[in-house]
């Protein structure tokens, strides 16, 4: 590769690197393992970036990446292609009946700013798939199209994985809100 | 007109701004009329920001950009060698190390030592040049005299084998020599020393998988991110060797 294309490709890199590293971290919890994926990944992508097609870099980043914590996660690919029961889509309803998640709806902004170690733990809790999913949307913004392109799956699967982290992390806020406040007294 | 009961059912969509054009109406249209689920879809908004807010910060990794840029650099001037030389140089490298698994001495101490300088190979075949594969079989015989290489011929068949670098190293004072390679995508060091250099030991080490293969003359260490699949499959042809 000539010089040019290895600067160019660096000069993509550097855009979104914080956000690989964060993704990846994220994902595996391991400082080294999350290291390793994200080194392995960038000589991946510096390989085949001649047949980049010029289009959304950090897409096509995130997208090695993840393909690099799969292979670390044996059993993602075989979480990420699982559906739901319909039965379970409708469980946020459940939410309305939870006391400790009514004081997080009640003012978030005050709550969730006291529940920073239990928020990591919830995601650190969640399932591979629903981890990556929620990751790829809530943090990193992607689309749902982009990110079902970006793991080969249905968009309605992304919906699902998405619907339930999203469930299991407030539940999990609520829980935590309410010891919380039980433990303050 | 939607009702309450549905809204539940679109609210992640219609949070993400990923409802379809005719449901994004019938939405809009319902939480104009009905406060309650305007108030609690609103909530659940600020729910959803405070929870992306609490997991944006991004790790410090210190040095880790500017070697990464450096290896990306080094690997853009380096010549590729063609995968089949690879393959059977990286190939020899691990039938080393599979070839002694029979009389296994659990080698513990070099297996810490070979760990710590699996880091410490990434920089050493950085500044390394990329060999071909008679360089290879060139240094590990000049290495270890009498060291069979005609039974490791062996490629490594779907998998793409680069090498990366080649290092002679001391450890604790004795001869070993270091090699950095990368076998499907995950990078790997096998470090080599004579059986009588290296000392007794035990386990592997923590998450890292340190594969020892003890001889009655040599030791081979094989680290990496790499599955058991290649190490097996290698040990399957020497059984059959």
């Amino acid at each position: 590769m000539s010089t040019t294309d290895t600067t160019a490709f660096l000069k993509h890199l550097l855009a979104c690197r914080e956000e690989l590293a964060r993704f990846a971290s994220r994902m595996l919890g391991d400082r080294t393992e999350a290291q390793d994926v994200v080194q392995e990944s960038v000589l991946v992508a510096y390989r085949k970036y001649a047949k980049f097609d010029g289009g959304n870099f950090r897409g096509w980043m995130f997208a090695i990446v993840a393909r690099e914590v799969m292979r670390e996660r044996r059993n993602l690919a075989r979480q990420l292609s699982e559906t739901l029961a319909p039965s379970e889509i409708d469980d946020f309803a459940s939410l309305d009946n939870m006391d400790s998640y009514a004081d997080v709806r009640r003012d978030p902004e005050r709550v969730l700013d006291q529940l920073g170690d239990p928020l990591r733990q919830a995601l650190r809790d969640l399932p591979d798939a629903q981890r990556m999913v929620f990751l790829l949307r809530a943090v990193e913004g992607f689309r749902y199209r982009q990110i079902a392109e970006m793991l080969h799956i249905p968009v309605g699967t992304v919906m699902t994985h998405l619907h339930r982290a999203r469930w299991k992390l407030r539940e999990r806020l609520g829980a935590a809100a309410g010891a919380g406040r039980k433990g303050g007294g | 007109m939607m009702r309450c009961e549905e809204i539940v059912r679109y609210w992640g969509a219609y949070l993400d701004s990923e409802l379809g054009p005719e449901t994004q109406i019938e939405m809009s249209a319902h939480l104009e009329q009905c406060p309650e689920c305007a108030d609690r879809l609103g909530k659940e908004q600020q729910v959803e920001r405070k929870i992306a807010q609490g997991l944006s910060d991004t790790p410090d990794w210190g040095a880790f950009w500017g070697d990464v840029e450096r290896r990306v650099r080094a690997k853009g001037r380096s010549r590729i060698l063609p995968f089949r030389w690879m393959a059977i140089a990286a190939s020899l490298l691990v039938l080393v190390g599979v070839a002694f698994l029979a009389t296994r001495k659990d080698p513990s101490p070099m297996a810490r030592l070979a760990l710590a300088h699996h880091q410490a190979g990434v920089e050493a075949a950085r500044e390394g040049v990329a060999m071909d594969a008679g360089s290879v079989r060139a240094l590990l015989r000049e290495s270890f005299p009498g060291i069979d290489l005609a039974a490791l011929d062996m490629a490594c068949p779907g998998h793409e084998v680069r090498l990366q670098g080649v290092r002679r190293i001391e450890v604790d004072g004795k001869p070993a020599v270091l090699v950095r390679y990368t076998c499907c995508s995950k990078p790997m060091s096998v470090l080599l020393m004579r059986t009588e250099d290296a000392g007794p030991g035990d386990e592997p080490i923590g998450n890292r998988r340190v594969w020892i293969a003890a001889g009655t003359r040599f030791i081979a260490c094989a680290v990496g991110g790499h599955d058991a699949g290649i190490l097996q499959r290698a040990a399957s042809a020497w059984a059959g060797a």
